[in-house]
């Protein structure tokens, strides 16, 4: 069975978890209800579609078809797209490609992007008031101490790019593997004394 | 959904393997291995749904390890459906496929869940209630064969491990068709023919020999998970299904195998 469906599945748990601590979260789904996105990073396996409920979201694999808009753009673009003025400077470029209506586009990144969760609340509901109220803290306090926001996702979206292209392909691997079987053979040929 | 019934149990298909069994084909029938008589097999079917229908989900769970939600994640991925469109889901059981194309065809759109047998379709009714989804999904008990809805009405069609317990596939298959709207597609999820050797023998012994010990442990039916063993070995594999599938006017057929061929979604379409 392919990874995909799996990595979905557990994905898409995930945000609808995330979503159903949102309270707002319905209101900026209702906008987007019943249709289809698909966000193309050429750095990963394969697309992230997701299919807009009413009450969330659902993962789709990359064979879905009925698909109503999205955007392609290396992470490293995708990072720097809160920022509106840089969408036009982007696709001016040809780093970014839109399809579909490009509000629909704003509206299916505000739905995950705009999640506003009460964590303590959240914690509260399944761990009890106070440690709930302990590990809340704790991530306030975490997050005071982290590099702002915007500077973590530039420098983790250039790094994944950079690290993507060092990254050793298919068929480099494969050289690589014979390579070694080479030299393993003829390590054995010397130890056998052969010429 | 294992064990989804739209029909009797009985397929006469030549190329199934099933040639001898064809000339006597008037008054017996399969129920797995065994030969019976017709008349015997509705009571015989619906003694085993009745029998394993408040315990399917859970079963279905336990024997597949939980693939099986990855098997239909793929049917959904198939689909194409769109908001506002209308679906059939047929032998559609619990109701699994049915969940999840109500989110995606809206208050717009239509469902429905159809399943000739009563126990399932009411397992089914109820789970969907709990889950809050009413409004676009409607429950039809259905016979595969004479589908009771208008020509050119359903934008895609779906039928989940049902289609091998249909008594004629091919008047199925024919009456999905009629159904079906011009670029309407089907899709056919079904327990097929492993690719390898050795995982077929794996899966043999696992079917012939844990399935119906779980059967029995967990739905206290071990003679029910016996039947679902025989009646997959009786199924027609992944070409003849194809073949099938054209016979009866689907055009641009193909098949995609899951889990080494365990299982098989056909898609075909009508133009």
């Amino acid at each position: 069975m392919p990874a995909q469906p799996l990595l979905n599945a557990c994905v898409e748990r995930v945000l609808n978890t995330a979503l159903a601590e949102d309270p707002a979260a319905s209101a900026r789904l209702k906008s987007v209800r019943g249709k289809t996105f698909r966000l193309c990073i050429p750095s990963l396996p394969w697309p992230i579609t997701i299919t807009f409920c009413a009450d969330r979201v659902m993962l789709m694999g990359s064979d879905f078809e009925a698909v109503d808009g999205g955007v392609s753009a290396p992470l490293s673009v995708l990072t720097t797209l809160s920022d509106a003025s840089k969408v036009t400077a982007a696709l001016q470029r040809g780093e970014l490609e839109l399809s579909g209506d490009p509000i629909f586009a704003q509206q299916a990144s505000q739905v995950i992007l705009g999640l506003d969760i009460d964590w303590e609340e959240a914690f509260a509901k399944r761990l009890g008031d106070v440690p709930g109220y302990w590990l809340s803290q704790g991530i306030d306090q975490l997050r005071q101490h982290m590099p702002n926001l915007a500077d973590w996702r530039d420098w983790a979206g250039q790094t994944l790019s950079e690290e993507k292209k060092l990254t050793v392909g298919q068929v480099e691997y494969a050289m690589l593997q014979d390579d070694l079987q080479a030299l393993l053979r003829r390590v054995s040929q010397l130890e056998a004394g052969e010429p | 959904m294992f064990l989804a019934l739209t029909g009797t149990l009985w397929h006469s298909h030549e190329d199934s393997g099933l040639t001898s069994m064809k000339d006597n084909s008037q008054e017996t029938t399969h129920f797995g291995y065994k030969t019976v008589d017709k008349t015997q097999k509705k009571s015989l079917v619906a003694g085993v749904f009745d029998s394993v229908a408040a315990k399917y989900d859970v079963m279905n769970d336990v024997m597949s390890m939980g693939i099986h939600r990855l098997w239909k994640r793929q049917t959904i991925d198939s689909s194409a459906v769109r908001k506002g469109q209308r679906v059939l889901d047929l032998a559609g059981g619990t109701g699994d496929l049915t969940a999840k194309f109500s989110r995606i065809v809206g208050k717009e759109g239509q469902v429905v869940l159809a399943d000739i047998n009563d126990s399932m379709l009411k397992v089914g009714r109820d789970k969907l209630r709990d889950m809050g989804i009413v409004g676009n999904v409607e429950y039809v008990q259905a016979n595969a064969e004479e589908l009771p809805f208008p020509d050119d009405h359903f934008d895609l069609i779906t039928i989940a491990f049902g289609l091998r317990n249909v008594t004629d596939k091919d008047k199925a298959l024919r009456s999905m068709l009629r159904v079906l709207k011009p670029g309407g597609r089907l899709l056919v999820l079904e327990f097929s023919k492993p690719e390898h050797d050795a995982l077929n023998k794996l899966y043999d012994f696992y079917s012939f020999n844990i399935l119906p010990q779980m059967g029995g442990l967990i739905a206290n039916d071990k003679e029910s998970y016996q039947y679902l063993a025989e009646s997959i070995r009786m199924h027609p594999d992944q070409d003849t299904l194809k073949a099938m599938m054209q016979d009866a006017g689907f055009e641009q057929v193909t098949y995609q195998n899951m889990t080494g061929g365990i299982v098989a979604l056909h898609r075909g379409f009508k133009f």
